[in-house]
């Protein structure tokens, strides 16, 4: 006759020993830096590939990044070429390739900014234009977005930020939390190559307008602007992890730092702003 | 921007932490309660065979059935997503099923048990996802069900 007993199983043969923190924090951190490392080899592709990609072809899609501003032309001609005779002057000093063509625009909003895009478009605007007081000032502002497009900085972070939405929607598709949270690392390293970017154009313009002005007075000037607004806005950042520019004080330090090593002046007579430009 | 960033991040690590404090407190409970009815169940015996072995007295056969729904911590089904990536051992979630499993079979012991049972032949499980909502960042709970035919059986009296 069968003996029938059901004896008692050991425990842990199934699920035992198991530690879900450290399978956590050794999973999550592999995967941080496979990604992190993987985002690096991306955006420095980017920008090894970038320069080398015809002006002619990235010209062809600044269309729909040109509409983006409203810009009455007829209005602003006067303003816009005379812009346009400033970056002329500062391209001829900054070594650009032969293809590359800056065109300059003028915007009527009060917003106090200055940007490149995709085609050597560059954006003046107004607000930013007022409250610059020297034409070395807005030479530095124009110099800044001459070196992006030098770089072709905006091709590439335009390129690579596709690259790296595509791999990340084909790999986390549907990994929810974790997609989530490797979305804000993606853009915490979006943002520390954009200041590299930052550093670098703010360094080509010193060094255009100390050529061009024997002086880096300019840098002095635009950075005080930037001051008073962080100033206004409520006070100023203490750190740029999060920011895509490095922190202001930085940023002139740096510029100081080089001024010094170059023997370049940081201070000099200052002209003032073309008569058009100057709404007052 | 920082403040918005911190805050993005704060709603996933919250839920995270959540997850783990709650979801290994309760799965410690849960296995120290299964252990101890476990114990409390011995003499109830269940078997997966078929038939009632020849020359058994068997009467009263009962259909019993226990079932036990588990969800998932918000922490579990994370480690699951990056499982997901590396593959290898889904053990976030073997936990999850053993408990599951081994709280139906308690559940079906413990009705065979109050039909006055004295064993339970042919134990089936079956299992079955439950979704709360569609989308990825659902919370998952499983359904494990057990059932079998409880007889009244002298042999078997513990």
């Amino acid at each position: 006759m069968i003996k029938y007993a059901n004896p008692k199983p050991p425990e842990g043969i199934n699920s035992g020993r198991y530690r879900p923190g450290r399978e956590f924090f050794v999973l999550g951190a592999s995967l941080a830096v496979i990604v992190g490392l993987v985002l690096a080899a991306v955006f420095q592709f980017g920008e090894w590939v970038a320069p080398h990609i015809p002006f002619a072809w990235e010209k062809r899609l600044e269309g729909p990044f040109v509409e983006n501003f409203q810009n009455d032309k007829a209005a602003n001609a006067s303003i816009e070429s005379t812009l346009q005779q400033l970056a002329d002057g500062l391209s001829a000093e900054m070594d650009l390739a032969e293809d590359v063509q800056i065109t300059l625009h003028y915007v009527d909003d009060e917003k106090v900014n200055a940007l490149a895009t995709i085609g050597g478009n560059i954006f003046m605007y107004r607000g930013l234009l007022e409250r610059l007081q020297s034409e070395e000032g807005l030479a530095m502002v124009l110099a800044h977005e001459i070196a992006h497009v030098k770089h072709r900085d905006v091709l590439a972070a335009l390129g690579s930020g596709v690259l790296v939405s595509l791999a990340s929607s084909f790999v986390l598709g549907d990994a929810g939390g974790v997609g989530d949270l490797l979305g804000h690392e993606t853009l915490l390293a979006m943002l520390h190559f954009s200041r590299a970017k930052e550093k670098r154009a703010d360094l080509d313009a010193l060094r255009a307008v100390v050529r061009i002005y024997g002086h880096g007075g300019g840098a002095t000037d635009l950075f005080k602007v930037f001051k008073t607004l962080e100033r206004e806005a409520g006070g100023e950042r203490k750190t740029d992890l999060f920011t895509s520019h490095p922190l202001t004080p930085n940023r002139l330090k740096d510029l100081h730092g080089v001024a010094k090593t170059q023997g370049w002046p940081m201070d000099g007579p200052r002209r003032a702003l073309p008569k058009n430009l100057n709404p007052l | 921007m920082d403040n918005q960033f911190f805050f993005d991040i704060g709603w996933i690590v919250l839920p995270l932490l959540l997850g783990f404090v709650f979801g290994q407190w309760n799965e410690k409970r849960h296995f120290a309660s299964i252990l101890r009815r476990e114990e409390e169940l011995r003499t109830m015996m269940a078997f997966s065979s078929r038939h009632i072995p020849k020359g058994i007295e068997a009467s009263d056969p009962h259909l019993v059935i226990g079932s036990a729904v588990i969800s998932v911590d918000y922490f579990k089904s994370f480690l699951a997503a990056l499982r997901g990536i590396f593959g290898g051992a889904m053990s976030s979630y073997e936990t999850l099923l053993e408990r599951s499993r081994r709280e139906a079979i308690l559940r079906m012991k413990q009705k065979a048990r109050e039909l006055g049972a004295d064993v339970v032949f042919n134990v089936r499980l079956e299992t079955c996802p439950v979704f709360a909502s569609g989308g990825n960042n659902t919370t998952r709970s499983i359904e494990v069900m057990a059932y079998g035919t409880a007889i009244k059986a002298p042999t078997f009296r513990g």
